[in-house]
């Protein structure tokens, strides 16, 4: 009783402390006392940006959904495509440019066998029936998430032929490595050197132009490098260069291998520079996304390359004050927002899942591993007992992220488990959240099965029990503490993001799950959206803690 | 032929003797009682007899068949046998399921299970206890529920460790009365250690005197008990016994080194080895030093307090543990509880020789 007083007034503190903060943070930084950040630099033929897009080839890859990623291609370079493309606006401007049917424009921008391609895919007879199971997997560059063209896209093409297109955004290298690995089925990318060296080297067929953007040079108003009256981007590129070394500006850069990292280091090359070398103060690499680093360049008045598409639908959240995220947040919450409600249910699947299978695999384990130590009769059982319960308890504190690395590397298509299909899907997350569990399950078991008395076990014997009787009386006295280790298992499982986000790829409706939303969310700047999540993690952790310590008060009365 | 017969057994803890050489037989429908000091090698012994330990060497004959220790025939023996600890052990579940374990894993049905359960219930007077969580129960009547685990699998043998050891005298009689009637009645054979005299007058018809491992007497409850009345009397209620180097002064007392840098002065003129007593009765208990003729004054703190109705038995640390005995009026009186500091006063002539 007088702990749940205590957790209450604790609880009620935090969120005071919470609410009190968000509100001074919300009013004292005021916007308008930095100087915003603006367009400097724009309509520059170096900062033209076309994107192209390539089928995975199956000769590389035979389990490579191939028909499907052709019907894609068939439908974004069609009219319908392209007309769709023109129809993405942020305040009434245009975000994308599309050029699959303007040759001269397309060699212009390096596709010089626009032609033969757009020809080849029309020669293609249609495709109507597909598997509603074999979805097909993009792997795209975040600038065409972000931008919202993929919201628009995608939902016209899954409708028109029935099937699912998974999405995973990243930057175009990593888009372009993923693909090669075999885990993508087609790719929608912006770098001429990576796309072409892809078809090269035999990982894809087909690259055909789509669309263009353009990049524009932002920085803050009062524009400290003066990069505003010069003529070009190359030479705005060499005014920021001077001014940084100087001490009076900073540049920003994705450092991300993404497309726009890409084109910003081909312009530094072109001047010269070599600013990847640490050498330079006024040089950040960010390794993040442009929303990120948009935002980085707002609180460190910094100058950046940003695509226009996420500059114009991300400049008015950087001027967002937090309070406003937190009211959109419960606004979230209160209404039910449907992708808040399905990553919170798939969040509690996977997690749920993990650790039901966990305690059927790990509670046997622990219980073994336990019940030795009350026996330990010949010495070499005895090594052997003492070695995996340290093997054990080693791995109650393996790194999430590790988990997950270990888990991609075997199920991708190249991995030993690649044939099976499973990466990015809901059932690799849970192997990867199974394999974290089991040790947490089973080293808890293991104390909890070990510190019973063991004058219970000889109770149970003398009465005349079995050796298989016995275990389970002695399993039944440890219960709570096999309970608590299934909901510790569980509190680590749900809150754990960095190995769920590299088996799921974090895909929206599919394998995006509280944790992974609300590290993409917030890098996105979707603040709102982030909160809310955030406070339903929140309230899951807060029930799991409640759940755990009511169980341990009833084990006191021991 | 013998229930249990015991040849030349002995048990090793660490290379220290825990028992040497005992023999004794039990035949059947007898009460045995072993009496003997805390540390003499009872419980080590009940042990063995359930199966519990194996011993370093000795024969053990159930029925007049040797002992071969496969995990089967243990089982089957085991199943034949029931002990009761002096540490109440039960499970964490209802006091109806404590007690029908032993028939639940015999696979017996519900229907027998259920009226078993309310006659040995009955039997110990726990008959509305079957809901309670066996956790949530006195002493008293977690061993007599403990009782009630052994007794509902009708074990031809029942062992029992100190069964009535810190108990007030309500529960102490309830006890000694299932066990007269489970031996007079259905004619179970009854092995029990004991340190309470009048328990192993009124049940046992035959009697071994345990010490240091050894049986140092054994033969009818009837002869024992004639013979040896006053040794007997001192020997079961020895508590505080300590082992020690003694040196004969030169006014003719001697000085105990029992260890821990606690010195004793003793009456007797003894030298080398020695083991000594001093009955908790004999040690005064005061909040203050003060001044008397008594050559031994400890300063300790309490470490526990055991309640035996209108006498409570107080542990006390003064670099060795002393048990001493104090009324439950002075008790009170001197506002005494758990890490008091006290003094333990007794006169040289009250260290007795074993």
């Amino acid at each position: 009783m007088k702990n749940i007083v205590k957790i209450t007034v604790v609880l009620i503190l935090l969120v005071a402390t919470a609410f009190s903060g968000t509100l001074t943070f919300g009013y004292i930084v005021q916007p308008s006392e930095r100087s915003s950040l603006a367009v400097l630099v724009e309509n520059d033929k170096n900062l033209l940006n076309p994107y192209g897009v390539i089928p995975v080839n199956t000769e590389k890859h035979p389990q490579a959904n191939f028909d499907l990623a052709v019907a894609f291609v068939k439908f974004l370079i069609s009219e319908e495509g392209q007309n769709l493309i023109t129809d993405v606006k942020k305040d009434g401007e245009s975000l994308f440019f599309p050029f699959a049917h303007n040759f001269t424009l397309a060699e212009a921008l390096g596709f010089p066998n626009q032609k033969q391609e757009v020809e080849w895919y029309n020669s293609q007879t249609a495709f109507n029936i597909f598997s509603q199971w074999e979805p097909l997997l993009l792997a795209t560059t975040t600038s065409t998430y972000e931008s919202g063209l993929l919201d628009f896209l995608i939902p016209v093409f899954e409708r028109k032929f029935n099937v699912r297109v998974y999405t995973i955004s990243v930057g175009t290298g990593q888009a372009i490595e993923i693909a090669k690995r075999g885990d993508a089925d087609v790719v929608l990318v912006h770098s001429r050197e990576l796309e072409e060296a892809f078809v090269r080297e035999g990982y894809g067929v087909h690259r055909v132009g789509l669309m263009y953007n353009d990049f524009v040079i932002i920085g803050p108003g009062n524009d400290p490098a003066g990069i505003k009256k010069v003529v070009n981007a190359t030479e705005a590129f060499r005014e920021i260069a001077e001014a940084g070394a100087e001490g009076k500006a900073l540049f920003i850069s994705r450092a991300d291998k993404s497309g726009t990292h890409l084109l910003e280091l081909k312009m530094w090359s072109q001047l010269g520079i070599q600013p990847s070398t640490g050498h330079y103060a006024w040089y950040l690499e960010a390794g993040a996304s442009m929303a990120t680093v948009l935002r980085m360049s707002s609180e460190k008045q910094a100058y950046t390359l940003v695509d226009r598409g996420t500059w114009l639908s991300k400049r008015k959240e950087l001027s967002t004050p937090v309070l406003e995220g937190f009211f959109n947040a419960i606004k979230l919450i209160v209404s039910f927002n449907p992708e808040v409600v399905s990553i919170t249910f798939l969040s509690l699947g996977v997690s749920g899942v993990a650790v039901l299978l966990g305690a059927v695999l790990s509670i046997p384990l622990g219980a073994l591993l336990g019940w030795r130590s009350f026996r330990g009769k010949k010495p070499i059982v005895n090594l052997v007992g003492i070695l995996s319960r340290n093997i054990v308890n080693t791995f109650m504190g393996l790194p999430p992220i590790l988990v997950g690395l270990v888990v991609y590397l075997i199920f991708s298509a190249s991995g030993p488990l690649g044939p099976l299909e499973l990466l990015y899907s809901p059932t690799v997350m849970i192997v990867a959240q199974l394999i974290m569990v089991i040790p947490i399950i089973a080293g808890i078991t293991m104390s909890a099965v070990g510190s019973v008395d063991k004058a219970i076990r000889e109770k149970a014997l003398s009465l005349g029990a079995t050796e298989w009787q016995t275990m389970f009386i002695v399993l039944r006295e440890a219960r709570i503490g096999i309970l608590t280790a299934m909901v510790a298992a569980f509190g680590a499982a749900i809150s754990e993001v960095g190995g769920i986000m590299i088996v799921g790829g974090n895909i929206r409706w599919h394998t995006r799950v509280l944790t992974t939303a609300i590290l993409y969310e917030t890098e996105l700047g979707n603040f709102g959206l982030a909160i809310a999540l955030g406070i339903v993690l929140l309230s899951l952790a807060f029930v799991v803690n409640l759940i755990l310590t009511y169980l341990q008060l009833k084990g006191v009365k021991r | 032929m013998p229930i249990v017969e015991v040849q030349n057994l002995c048990k090793e803890y660490l290379g220290s003797k825990a028992l040497e050489n005992v023999n004794f037989k039990v035949e059947d429908g007898e009460v045995f009682a072993v009496i003997g000091p805390n540390g003499a090698g009872k419980t080590t012994l009940l042990r063995i007899l359930d199966f519990l330990d194996k011993p370093t060497s000795g024969k053990i004959y159930s029925n007049g068949v040797a002992i071969d220790y496969s995990e089967k025939a243990l089982l089957a023996l085991r199943r034949r046998i029931a002990i009761v600890f002096q540490q109440t052990v039960l499970f964490n579940t209802s006091v109806f399921k404590n007690v029908a374990y032993g028939l639940k894993i015999r696979g017996e049905n519900k229907r027998n299970i259920r009226k078993k359960v309310m006659e040995v219930l009955q039997l110990v007077r726990l008959q509305d206890f079957e809901r309670k969580n066996a956790l949530d129960l006195s002493g008293g009547e977690a061993q007599r529920v403990a009782l009630a685990q052994a007794l509902i699998i009708e074990p031809e043998l029942l062992l029992l460790d100190e069964p009535t050891a810190n108990l007030d005298p309500k529960n102490v009689s309830i006890i000694e009365e299932v066990l007269s009637w489970i031996n007079k009645q259905q004619k179970t054979t009854l092995i029990m250690t004991t340190h309470n005299m009048t328990q192993a007058q009124n049940l046992a018809n035959k009697v071994a005197l345990l010490f240091n491992g050894k049986i140092k007497k054994i033969g009818p409850a009837k002869e024992i008990f004639l013979a040896q009345s006053r040794y007997l009397a001192d020997f079961a209620r020895i508590e505080n016994i300590f082992i020690g180097i003694s040196k004969v002064t030169r006014d003719g007392i001697s000085l105990i080194e029992i260890g821990n840098e606690v010195q004793i002065d003793a009456a007797f003129q003894k030298s080398g080895k020695v083991t000594v007593y001093v009955r908790p009765e004999d040690i005064i208990l005061s909040k203050t030093p003060i001044a008397s003729s008594a050559r031994n004054v400890f300063k300790g703190r309490i470490v526990e307090m055991i309640d035996i109705g209108p006498v409570m038995k107080l542990k006390v640390n003064a670099g060795k543990e002393f048990v001493v005995q104090v009324t439950r009026r002075s008790f009170n009186e001197m506002q005494l509880n758990i890490d008091s500091e006290v003094f333990l006063v007794f006169k040289a002539s009250a260290v007795q020789a074993v």
